[in-house]
């Protein structure tokens, strides 16, 4: 074993090593992946960028202008660092952007999705540019850029930096007319995906904005609205209900008629549309204008060639609409210096020659007039005129505070309907349903609960009193020094949580809010969310499975080692690492390893075995009940490690004498599983039992990277659920109660695992 | 039937066990090397005919990665230390000496080792925010020394129990502090021990998820864990890439295990078994 330890050793160093001595060379001092500027400059600003609009994106062109950028601009101010962070995901993006916001820890600079802004503007967060920005300069803008971020004063609260439209992405050679409704294109995609075999029709219906942007289109098109003019919610009302219905059943005919694949539930970044495109695995997909280069980029130029661009195929008699967004830089610094400093910064990647270089590589639209009239390429290009003559059909979500929460509603729907799960009018119903309560709820206050309040202090002092009562001296007992360290630290970051979790659970708190009421509201939100039952099953099915495939795969190996060993087998040590090692690796890697090994084409070593024994490719990961099995073998495979230790351990402590004498009476594998071994074993096994089920109760971690909860809320367990609650609908209220519901099964399943625990040290 | 008679079918069943834990490894390594065009290769290569660490040298150049590896390093060490400084001296006090409502704080410590820190995101989030220390390596390493302590000070006393309690008397009796004690005699003897409960914290601070998730915001702060689940989203189609930043997360952890390993199931069992 020494040997192939060594190496592994010596594998790690070097990646260590060249890791650290891949520090930036000179060329790259000044942008490096988490800092921008000379490192000793004495103001440093945070800036929260977009992944896909900075120095990191994964496109290479983008990169590549922006460290360009970014190091012309270090050059030039020299006293000024950026920290940057990039927010790959966007649901992310926004938590934690409404969380600083809350705990008044706000980067100094932002690129927020131009919908957020209602948000940012709400709780006075955004400062205004104006002051540092000339009027000028701001006249460039096409007009919804500077107005839509203006209040009454003419303050300016951000700086649009691109925009962008939906459309129909379609294959000349397959589809020579591009399809103007929706049955046309219905019955175009489905009689490709018969007779060619690949995907007739693409789409996002993961559970992301774009599931629901994508198609406001098609339901403004028919003249529908989400809000009325005062701002509340319309969708689920005559005439608007029956509109949103037909796109949804719309959706759900895409996969009945075999137009999309079942897939489409899985979609919830557009590269993937680009990559099926590319891989040629599509004839048509709903997609938006910036997606056109890197269409370009992985084709070749003839199969490039194969591909235009339509406006969004619609309802019968229904008008050319498109749902145009985009990006917007807000400043939330506060402090003068800073202000001045951030504005300057914007200014200088935005200024005229940047934004129109930048442009051209991240294949946004342009906010800029002059960028249209004086960059060659938005003047000159075919493809511009195209996605001119749609933005003229644009339409921009309704600025209103609520858009997220009916974006949220309506992405589950999207996805119940797609899936079959409910039918289209069960799905939109449940939704209206949903965010009337939303809407009826108190917006979330920011400023401070007035007074101190008695109840919260309770928790605290019920642990400080039995940390009291424990360390309190006295004669002939140890001095509490040893003892006192740790246990405040427990007390205080395990104890006094724990308290305070229930505390938290009869209030209706906001994750971002300080305002709260005492209240059982949060349990019977909890209880009446139609998600709850569906969250429940799901949480029973992976339970039961999961546990039971990782104590009889954790049993048979032990055994099978514990054979292996009196046989004197050769590799006992060797299985044992190899097995253990899945388990010893961070749950999140495991969750990226499967969803490499789950890739839902043929080449993803998975589905090309399964292809290889007639049986695929199938849909891994994003069909409900096939996401749930891949979760559990996934977690089996990682867990069963844990099983096999205690159990062989448990092994090993049965006499020499009885399995000689099973040999003796020539007991079969069978019988002496029954008879000599399941009998000592059965204490172990009970211990077992009790802790892998509180493992697999709070498994989390391999969950989010695999399936992220998808498809629609197929993989949501009671530990996503609750983290979901509390970090993306911001219901820190109701997390806290499904987390009092996880608590009291913990310390339940914890103290029989205490118990057996101790009556088997009692008995050994 | 002799033992040792048989052992052929037993050697091919584990190495096919074997083989089962460690193929997706291999896999993870061999997409690690290919190109986006490789990854989409049909039928799919175990040894790519492009093979480079092309996409290493990007992963480590161009990406945060060596910032997650050299944060993950940090929290996790001194996450381990702080758990031993505070973990010995309580384990060993109560092992060795009369302690008021033992029993009681036994059990609940025993307890609440076993309660997954998920379950208390909500309100870790709040204290660490009103402590200010969120997006701080100092908070978390706080927060994870308090959520590791009960397991540590379990197993750890359960070593000191076996110690021969007259040794540490006789030296009690020459005069020695208790201090002392600790150091010369006791430490020593529970070397396993320490090594074990170092190494299974050191192991869990390395792949812990939820808690970084919640309580860290910038970039350059996260840990290899929240890193890697952000670098998946951001470079969602470039499988090659987060492949090969996957293998770097794992490298250590495998080598560490193989170096450690029998710490490392000792340190379980006993924590898990012995109680």
């Amino acid at each position: 074993m020494r040997r192939p330890a060594g190496i592994v050793v010596a594998l790690a160093l070097s990646v260590c090593v060249s890791a650290a001595a891949s520090g930036p060379d000179a060329a790259d001092a000044l942008v490096t992946p988490v800092r921008v500027g000379r490192p000793g400059a004495p103001l440093v600003l945070r800036v929260w960028a977009q992944q896909d609009y900075s120095h990191l994106a994964a496109r290479p062109a983008i990169a590549s202008v922006f460290r360009e950028v970014f190091a012309e601009w270090a050059r030039s101010h020299p006293d000024v660092q950026l920290e940057i962070s990039v927010m790959p995901a966007l649901e992310m993006h926004k938590a934690k952007l409404l969380l600083a916001a809350a705990a008044d820890r706000l980067p100094d600079i932002a690129s927020v999705d131009s919908f957020w802004m209602p948000l940012f503007l709400e709780g006075h967060h955004a400062q205004p540019l104006d002051l540092y920005w000339p009027a000028a300069d701001r006249a460039d803008y096409v007009p919804f850029a500077t107005s839509a971020l203006s209040d009454q004063e003419g303050h300016v609260y951000g700086m649009w930096h691109g925009t962008d439209c939906r459309m129909l992405y379609y294959r000349k050679d397959l589809v020579p007319v591009p399809p103007k409704t929706w049955d046309e294109l219905i019955q175009a995609a489905s009689r490709i995906a018969r007779e060619k075999h690949i995907a007739g029709y693409l789409y996002n219906a993961g559970r992301w904005e774009a599931a629901v942007f994508d198609h406001l289109g098609m339901f403004w098109g028919q003249g529908g609205q989400l809000v009325d003019d005062g701002g509340r919610p319309v969708f689920g009302e005559a005439p608007n209900r029956e509109k949103m219905v037909r796109v949804l059943r719309f959706l759900r005919e895409t996969v009945t008629s075999g137009a999309s694949p079942r897939a489409v539930l899985g979609h919830n970044d557009y590269q993937q549309l680009t990559s099926a495109a590319i891989a040629g695995d599509a004839a048509m997909f709903l997609g938006g204008n910036w997606q056109l280069q890197a269409l370009q980029e992985g084709l070749s130029p003839s199969e490039f060639a194969k591909w235009d661009v339509a406006p969004i195929p619609q309802a019968p008699g229904a008008e050319e609409t498109t749902g145009t967004g985009g990006w917007v830089w807000v400043m939330f610094a506060k402090d003068p210096a800073r202000q001045r400093a951030s504005a300057d910064f914007l200014q200088f990647v935005e200024s005229r020659a940047n934004a129109g270089r930048i442009l051209e590589v991240t294949g946004q639209l342009p906010v800029r007039r002059s960028t249209y009239r004086d960059v060659a390429f938005f003047r000159e290009d075919p493809w511009y005129a195209k996605f001119g003559a749609m933005v003229a059909h644009g339409r921009a979500r309704p600025g209103v505070p609520l858009y997220p929460a009916i974006s949220e509603q309506l992405q589950l729907a999207v996805g119940y309907a797609v899936s079959g799960d409910k039918t289209p009018e069960a799905a939109l119903d449940d939704a209206w349903r949903a965010v009337q309560a939303e809407a009826a709820r108190p917006r979330a206050a920011t400023g401070a609960r007035s007074g101190v309040d008695p109840v919260a202090v309770i928790p605290m002092a019920l642990v400080a009193l039995a940390a009291l009562l424990l360390l309190w001296p006295r004669r002939g007992a140890a001095s509490p020094g040893w003892l006192a360290p740790a246990l405040i630290v427990i007390a205080a970051l395990v104890a006094f949580p724990m308290l305070d979790l229930v505390r938290l659970s009869f209030t209706n708190t906001r994750t971002h809010g300080l305002a709260y009421a005492y209240t059982l509201e949060s349990y019977r939100g909890v209880l009446g969310d139609p998600a709850f039952p569906g969250m429940v099953a799901v949480t029973l099915v992976f339970l039961a499975a999961s546990v039971t495939l990782q104590m009889g795969l954790g049993l048979a190996i032990a055994v099978l080692l514990d054979a292996a060993r009196r046989h004197r087998a050769r590799f006992t040590l060797l299985a044992r690492i190899a097995v253990v090692s899945a388990w010893i690796i961070p749950g999140v890697l495991v969750g990226v390893l499967w969803r490499i090994l789950l890739i839902e084409n043929r080449s993803g070593i998975v589905n090309y075995w399964l292809s290889r024994i007639g049986q695929g490719p199938l849909p891994l990961v994003s069909s409900g009940p096939l996401a749930l099995t891949s979760l559990i073998v996934a977690n089996g495979w990682r867990g069963c490690a844990f099983s096999m230790i205690l159990l062989f351990a448990g092994l090993q402590r049965i006499p020499r004498e009885l399995h000689e004498a099973a040999d003796l009476e020539g007991l079969g594998a069978w019988g002496r599983l029954r008879v000599v071994l399941l009998p000592p074993l059965r204490p172990v096994l009970a211990l077992n039992l009790a802790l892998v089920t509180i493992q697999t109760l709070n498994t989390f971690d391999l969950i989010l990277p695999l399936t992220g909860g998808g498809p629609a809320r197929r993989t949501e367990v009671i530990s996503l659920f609750m983290y979901r609650s509390a970090f993306a609908s911001m219901e820190a209220g109701r997390a806290a109660a499904v987390a009092v519901i996880l608590l009291v099964l913990n310390l339940g399943l914890a103290l029989i695992a205490a118990r057996l625990i101790q009556r088997g040290g009692k008995a050994a | 039937m002799s033992a040792g008679g048989r052992r052929g079918p037993y050697t091919a069943a584990l190495a096919a066990v074997a083989v089962a834990f460690v193929l997706p490894m291999l896999w993870l390594f061999s997409v690690s090397l290919k190109t986006k065009a490789g990854v989409y290769a049909y039928p799919p290569q175990w040894l790519p005919d492009q093979a480079s660490l092309e996409n290493y040298r990007f992963v480590l150049r161009r990406t945060e990665v060596p910032w997650y590896l050299l944060n993950s390093f940090k929290v996790a060490l001194s996450a381990t230390l702080a758990t031993l400084i505070l973990g010995v001296p309580a384990a060993f006090v109560l092992s060795r000496e009369e302690v008021r409502g033992r029993g009681p704080l036994l059990t609940g410590l025993l307890a609440m080792q076993m309660v997954s820190p998920i379950v208390l995101l909500v309100p870790i989030y709040g204290l660490i925010g009103r402590l200010r220390l969120l997006d701080t390596h100092a908070g978390l390493v706080v927060v994870y020394a308090g959520v590791q302590l009960p397991f540590t000070i379990v197993v750890l006393k359960n070593f000191f129990d076996a110690l021969p309690t007259s040794l540490l008397e006789a030296a009690r009796l020459d005069g020695a502090s208790r201090p002392r004690v600790l150091w010369r005699i006791a430490l020593p003897l529970v070397g396993p021990g320490l090594g074990a409960t170092a190494t299974f914290n050191l192991a869990w601070y390395w792949a812990e998820f939820a808690l970084a998730l919640v309580l860290l915001d910038s970039q350059g702060h996260f840990t290899i864990p929240v890193g890697l689940f952000s670098f998946q989203s951001g470079y969602e189609t470039e499988w090659q890439l987060v492949a090969a930043a996957s293998f770097i997360g794992l490298v250590p952890v495998i080598a560490t295990f193989v170096l450690l390993q029998r710490f490392f199931v000792s340190g379980l069992t006993a924590g898990a078994v012995k109680g």
